[in-house]
Parts: C-alpha cells; structure tokens; sequence
C-alpha cells in the first residue's frame, strides 16, 4: 500500500488494538483456566500446557515472521509483503498448534484402552466463528477474482496493480495501487497454502491420541481439544479477516478516488470500506481468542455427551 | 459391557486379532446396532497406539465376516443386524469364557478357592466393586 493508504489506516489500528486487550483481558469471553481437577488429571493439564506454549511460541514466531515478510517482502515488490503477512502469521500459529498436539501425545505402556467413538472435526468447530471465518474467506475469495477482473497494468507496465477508467475517448483515469492480479494472485496462493495448515492442524487434534478411555477422562481431553481447535480456526479468521480487510480497504478507497468513477463504484467503494471496518472487528476477536481463549468446562463442551455416551454405552 | 477396546501387548493373540474378537462380541451383543460408525482407522490405531495396518486387517476380517462393510468416504459402519442370543446361547457362551478363564488359571498354578477369589469382587465398568456381585464358574 502507498504511503496516503497507510496513513488513511494507521488509526484504525489503536482502537483494534484497544479493543483486542480488552476482548483477551477483561471482557467476559477472556481467559479462565481450563476447570479441571489438578489432583485427577495432572498428566492432561500439564499436556495442555505444553501444547499452549508451543502455541505461544507459534504466535511470536508468526508475528517475527510476518513483520519480516511485511518489511523485506516489499522492498522492489510495491509493499506485497505487507499483503502476505497474514497468512505467513496464521500459518506460523498452525504450525505452533501442530507441534504442541504432537508434543502432548501419551506414551502407550501396558494394557491400552481406546473409547468407541468417532471424533470428528466438526464436534470440536466453535459454531459461531467457524461460519464467520467461513463467510470471510468465501468474501476474499469472490472480491480477488473481482479485483483482479478489473485490475489493468500500470505505468510501468506491471500487470494487475493499477485501476484504470476510459473517461472519455482519449482520456484515461488510473489509479494504484489496486489488489488485481500483481497482489491477488500471490495472495490468493498465500490463503490457501494457510487452509490447508489450517487442515493439517485440524486433522491432528482430532487425531491425537487420547490417554485411555476413563469418560472423565475423555470428558476432559476433550475440554482441551476444543481449545486447540478454536485457536486454529482464530488463527484462520486472522490470516482471511486481515487479508480481507486490507483488499476491501484498498480497492475502496480507490474505487471512491478514481476519476469519473460511476455511482455504482461510489457504492462499491462504500460498502467495501465497510466491509473492511468489519473485518477489522472479526481479526481483533480472533487475535484476543488467539491470545486469550475462551473458557470452556466440560459441561458446555457439546462434544462430551456424544463422548460421554459412545464411552458409557 | 464397557464400549471400549482394549490391546494388551503381553498377551500371545495378535493385536488384529484381539480387536476383531472385542468388536464381534459387541456386534453379537447388540451394543454395536446396524449402521452404527466404528472409529475411523488412524484413529483407532493413535489411541490404542498401534499401525494403521493393524486395524485395518481387524476391519478386513470383520468386512470378510460380513459384519461391518466400508464405503469410502463414509467409514465403516456395522453392517449385520444380530439378534442378541437367546438365554441358552449366552449361558453357553459363558460357560465357554469360565472354562477359558479357569484352564488358564490352573495352567498358572492357581488353586480352586483362588480362582474364585480372583473373580470375586468384580471389578465394574469404572473401577467400583459392586457389593454382592459374583461371577459364575463353570463347572
């Protein structure tokens, strides 16, 4: 993004980060520690507490990362780091999610015991944000392929990265820069690249063994795979509500400042600006969840009573 | 019946093979009715610890058996509806499992009193000790 965007945005980062403190810190869906008995289940909290430093180490190392990418990854490129950054920190937080479920695997002594039951991804998935984090990447999905449709070259002869109208007959407006194929197609490569860590980091807290087949046990594994879970689907919602709120700002306010824009443009404009206000709202929860995490018991954890019954049949 | 599996890497039956025999008898028993899902293969195999490989032949055999059929994309699933025994079936099956139990015993050294004492207090499903409850020897 040039520097009149960035300028342009640079305020609605203090408020998103006002309001991601006060989601992780003392709104009433922050962090309580996960309300298991220590006496009972040691092994298990000490499990998910390596797996929640592990995610920390994800997350630093994803911010690291994606400040590198955003800083190097643009020098010569017209700020396309700045663009991927997003998926480089989501993916960077899946990764830490993978590592920290594999590091909490049980090791298997004696007789072994396995509950009768089918775990499937969709037991753990927080309902609410699933679908948002959802709806937001079918939105990015259908706004890059609109912008890169309406994308043209720019002065340098870069494919995708200027907007441009016919005023008149001999007269072109252009503006830039603009998400068309120069930003939306790395982009696009970058999301999905981040669904499918997103997928792997899914697949492997489903499948993570679990310590025996106790149901209170189960009860409260499951407790904590939700927690895993959730911070997936988080770590998602920021890689596609970050990227999505950048495009819909940019193309925006280019949409609004072109020459002789058509009404229809102006609305365009509007409504993605909007949109990218929202977007910022969804990455700040999604970051205070990453941060925080909501606090599960097992008697709201749904899955428990399929569990609970599959074990106790 | 406690809906779980269990593998015991001591004993001498193949871990396929131990597997195959727990999911028959749930099958037999009713407590695995048609159409119901057993847990996907990788999954089965990271909490009992053991290959994929190894459950996949017990589910191989089961599919062979005609007890569970697998359709990809939707697991496997029980596939035979069986009537639970009559009373004289079960009273032979278990007669059948006593006998099992006390040749071991006895193979072990065991005397009479203490095979009946191993067995007396049961240990139930969670690990309490209903009062009263006795297991039945054959004879």
């Amino acid at each position: 993004m040039d520097v009149r965007i960035g300028v342009l945005l640079a305020p609605l980062l203090v408020p998103l980060l006002l309001l991601t403190i006060w989601l992780a810190r003392w709104s009433p869906w922050s962090q309580r520690p996960p309300e298991l008995d220590p006496s009972r289940y040691g092994a298990l909290l000490a499990g998910y507490r390596k797996a929640v430093g592990w995610r920390w180490a994800g997350l630093g190392l994803g911010v690291v990362v994606a400040s590198v990418t955003a800083v190097t990854a643009s020098a010569g490129l017209y700020n396309l780091g700045a663009m991927l950054s997003p998926p480089v920190f989501g993916l960077c937080v899946m990764g830490g999610v993978i590592a920290g479920e594999l590091s909490t695997i049980p090791r298997r002594q004696g007789v072994r015991t396995a509950a009768l039951e089918t775990r499937t991804v969709g037991e753990y998935l927080p309902r609410v944000l699933s679908g948002l984090v959802t709806a937001s990447t079918l939105g990015l999905g259908a706004l890059l392929v609109t912008t890169t449709l309406m994308g043209s070259a720019d002065d340098a002869g870069l494919a995708g990265r200027f907007l441009s109208r016919q005023c008149r007959p001999e007269i072109w407006a252009r503006n830039g820069p603009w998400p068309g194929s120069f930003y939306s197609v790395p982009l696009g490569i970058a999301v999905v690249v981040g669904l499918l860590g997103a997928a792997a980091a899914l697949r492997t807290v489903v499948l993570r063994p679990r310590a025996g087949s106790d149901p209170d046990l189960v009860v409260a594994d499951d407790v904590l795979r939700r927690r895993s879970v959730e911070a997936v689907v988080a770590a998602t919602g920021v890689m596609v509500a970050a990227s999505l709120s950048g495009v819909a700002f940019v193309a925006g306010i280019q949409l609004h400042r072109i020459a002789c824009s058509p009404a229809s443009w102006t609305v365009l404009g509007v409504a993605l600006l909007a949109v990218g206000a929202l977007m910022l709202l969804l990455t700040s929860w999604c970051l205070a969840l990453l941060l925080a995490g909501r606090r599960f018991t097992p008697v709201d954890s749904g899955v428990t009573a399929t569990a609970v019954q599959a074990v106790r049949r | 019946m406690s809906s779980a599996l269990t593998v015991d890497p001591d004993d001498p039956t193949p871990p396929y093979e131990q597997l195959r025999r727990q999911l028959v008898d749930l099958i037999e028993a009713g407590q695995l009715v048609e159409g119901e899902r057993l847990p996907p293969l990788r999954q089965l195999a990271g909490d009992l610890g053991l290959a994929v490989g190894t459950v996949a032949r017990t589910y191989r055999e089961l599919e062979g058996a005609g007890l569970v059929r697998s359709r990809r994309g939707g697991g496997t699933r029980v596939a035979l509806f069986v009537p639970r025994p009559s009373p004289r079936e079960r009273q032979a099956r278990l007669a059948g499992l006593a006998a099992a139990y006390v040749m071991k015993a006895r193979a072990l050294g065991a005397s009479d009193a203490e095979i009946a004492g191993a067995v007396v207090p049961i240990p139930s499903e969670r690990g309490h000790t209903p009062a009263g409850q006795q297991a039945e020897l054959a004879p």
